[in-house]
């Protein structure tokens, strides 16, 4: 478990303006609806496993559910009647297979604070959503989230962990410049990640970075959190566009022109990383700000 | 400013508290920072490499500046606003009162009064002093027309008031030198009084009558001479006639091409050039004689006493023909003399200097007796609907100013 490492206020305004949106608020009735998502998911996972094939998991394993196939896994495991029926390759889980770890990796840098919704705020709410799910399942979870003083690492074994994970995520400020770069540059997770789960704007992230991650029975997935000025800019007459990271500024007058040139850069980034997610058999999904985490988690985890 | 903004005012309105009008300054601010680019508003976004190579139309061109519809609102509100606070309204109203003035034309009135300028001017201040501790009041002729003021009063030239009883009515003041013997029931009366004013009381040529006070005496030179101008073709006739009547006054006589006053005590004779016209026979006092009219002479002015009509009239100081040619006057030629004699002399401007010996007189002690005004009829001057502009323009004031501030709401709910 990891130790709330006080805010360093005046460093904060050292750095600059106050970001819109730099810290997490979390209560006991987010809670609830981590509790509410872990309980659809399985039952989600349940409905598929009564339509297929019930006695595939084998004797001596508890089935669980299913998840994505990923290249290089067994076919023997593949479940052939819902590949037939969905035209999408799934696996069956069982609970000697769940029992194992997933790890969260959090961006917390300074562009995470950018909102109104928070992006740093959502990214929390997935962690937690996915930490939920993960215990529901009998998986441990171990969430590394960015720092000014170094990755700060928080592990989740059952469920009254959660209560923790609150604390730990809501003493959370985006404040560093490291960012997802800097968490992947702490170290390779251990061999036994089962499932890498990326959450953040990625903006500072190259992708070679991330196929770094790729191992055999591994599955990755990529959060990519964007908040509604990112992802269609308003129609104001005149933004001083700053860096949350750094001092550049780009004062752009909007119009129709401007706009359209946005957001096909916007698109063209997206497509990036779209591209690599269909290349390298990686989930990837773009998580607005201004949705509910239930609903990418469950898009997430649906068969 | 405010001058030229009372030009956007139709006729007959003014504003009633021009102070007011600084409150335009406010609409125009506002309309000014509408007009002026807004700065851009910081935000942060963690997509700032994605704007890198973002053109923007703007940035290059000219911004092309929106005023929402809300601000329009606005700032015709706060317009129709300040210019209700200025109070638009009417004239200030007639004068409930009114005040008939009278004024006494005779010759007396010119002389020197012991306060100083004459004493009809006098007899005037003192008018003036009392209406100064009235209410507003309309000086009116006898006529029923509008007089602008005192001194407008005192520029008019009358005729001595022969009988004073015909306005002796309420509303009505009478202003003369000498109130002796005057008596109004319903008018009031300013006399200037004054005492004896000695000076010329007759002259021939330059030479006058002179009253020192208590009895006449002769004095050659003692003024200017008289003068007969001659102007344009007189017939022969006429021409004789009137240099003999000149001559007879110790006159000068000049021809002039032009009409011109004559110095001092004269007269000018003028006859209008002009084809002559179909012979006629005209006569008067006796006599008779073959005329020939000019065709084209100028139409008979108003106030000239008409002598022949459309040939001879006179005003003081002149004589004009329209005869291109007279004979036949020989079988009366007494009558004929004698009567176009009358003529010049009815059309002598009397010399400046020379007042009647009556005239130059005491007028005894100044008198007062205060008029009683008259209430004018009401002609609805319209302020109470001056006051309702003002009030309708608030109105409106407030209505617009509703309807952007339930506008600006809604654009910020959507």
């Amino acid at each position: 478990m990891n130790a709330d490492r006080p805010r360093d206020r005046r460093s904060l305004r050292a750095r600059g303006p106050q970001l819109p949106c730099p810290g997490v608020e979390l209560d006991r009735a987010w809670l609830g609806r981590i509790q509410g998502l872990a309980l659809r998911v399985a039952s989600m996972l349940e409905r598929t496993e009564g339509a297929g094939r019930p006695g595939a998991s084998g004797a001596g394993q508890e089935f669980v559910g299913y998840r994505p196939y990923r290249p290089g896994e067994d076919l023997r495991a593949l479940d052939w009647g819902l590949l037939a029926r969905l035209g999408k390759p799934f696996v069956r889980t069982s609970r000697r297979e769940t029992a194992e770890v997933w790890h969260v990796y959090l961006d917390a840098s300074r562009s995470m604070g950018c909102g109104p919704p928070g992006k740093l705020q959502a990214a929390a709410e997935l962690c937690g959503g996915l930490a939920g799910v993960a215990l529901h399942l009998g998986a441990r979870v171990r969430v590394l989230a960015s720092g000014t003083g170094g990755v700060r690492r928080f592990e989740l074994r059952r469920r009254a962990d959660l209560t923790g994970l609150v604390t730990f995520l809501g003493a959370l400020r985006a404040e560093d410049d490291g960012g997802l770069a800097q968490v992947l540059g702490a170290g390779r997770p251990e061999h036994a990640a089962g499932r890498v789960i990326l959450i953040g704007d990625l903006f500072d992230l190259e992708p070679p970075a991330v196929l770094k991650l790729m191992a055999r029975g591994r599955g990755l997935t990529l959060l990519q959190v964007l908040c509604p000025d990112e992802l269609s800019p308003p129609p104001e007459s005149s933004i001083d566009w700053r860096d949350p990271e750094g001092e550049v500024r780009r004062r752009v007058q909007l119009d129709a022109s401007s706009l359209a040139h946005y957001e096909r850069a916007m698109e063209d980034f997206l497509g990036r990383w779209r591209g690599l997610a269909t290349h390298a058999t990686i989930e990837h999904q773009v998580h607005p700000t201004t949705r509910d985490f239930e609903e990418t988690l469950a898009r997430s985890f649906a068969p | 400013m405010s001058e030229a903004l009372a030009r956007l005012l139709p006729e007959g309105m003014h504003w009633g508290r021009p102070a007011g009008l600084l409150a335009l300054l406010l609409p125009l601010a506002v309309l000014l920072a509408s007009l002026r680019p807004a700065l851009p508003e910081p935000r942060h976004t963690g997509a700032i490499a994605l704007w890198r190579n973002v053109r923007s139309a703007g940035s290059g061109g000219r911004t092309r500046l929106v005023v929402p519809l809300a601000r329009w609102l606005w700032i015709v509100a706060l317009l129709l606003g300040a210019l209700a606070l200025a109070g638009p309204e009417r004239r200030p109203p007639a004068p409930a009162f009114s005040l008939a003035v009278v004024v006494d034309g005779s010759a007396s009135m010119g002389l020197a009064h012991p306060d100083g300028g004459t004493r009809g001017e006098a007899a005037l201040r003192g008018l003036e002093r009392w209406l100064e501790s009235q209410e507003p009041v309309a000086l009116e002729g006898f006529d029923g027309q509008a007089l602008g003021d005192l001194g407008e009063v005192a520029r008019g030239t009358g005729a001595a008031v022969a009988d004073w009883a015909p306005y002796d009515q309420l509303g009505v003041v009478w202003v003369t030198d000498d109130g002796a013997g005057l008596e109004p029931v319903f008018a009031g009366l300013f006399a200037s009084g004054g005492g004896a004013v000695p000076g010329p009381v007759a002259a021939r040529g330059a030479a006058r009558w002179w009253w020192d006070g208590q009895g006449l005496e002769w004095r050659e030179d003692a003024g200017q001479g008289g003068e007969l101008v001659v102007v344009g073709k007189v017939p022969p006739g006429i021409l004789d006639l009137a240099r003999l009547w000149a001559e007879e006054r110790d006159w000068s006589v000049s021809e002039s091409s032009l009409a011109r006053e004559p110095a001092g005590a004269g007269l000018c004779l003028i006859a209008h050039p002009g084809l002559p016209g179909r012979e006629r026979e005209v006569g008067r006092d006796g006599w008779t004689a073959r005329v020939r009219p000019s065709t084209g002479a100028p139409v008979v002015p108003a106030g000239a006493q008409i002598w022949l009509p459309g040939l001879v009239w006179t005003s003081p100081g002149r004589v004009d023909l329209s005869i291109a040619s007279i004979e036949g006057e020989g079988a009366e030629a007494g009558a004929f003399v004698s009567s176009w004699a009358d003529l010049l002399d009815t059309g002598v401007r009397g010399a400046a200097d020379v007042v009647a010996l009556d005239e130059r007189g005491d007028a005894g002690e100044p008198r007062f007796v205060a008029p009683r005004l008259m209430r004018r009829v009401a002609r609805g001057d319209g302020r109470d609907g001056a006051g309702g502009l003002a009030a309708w323009l608030a109105a409106a004031a407030v209505v617009l100013g509703v309807a952007a501030l339930a506008l600006s709401g809604f654009a910020r709910g959507l």
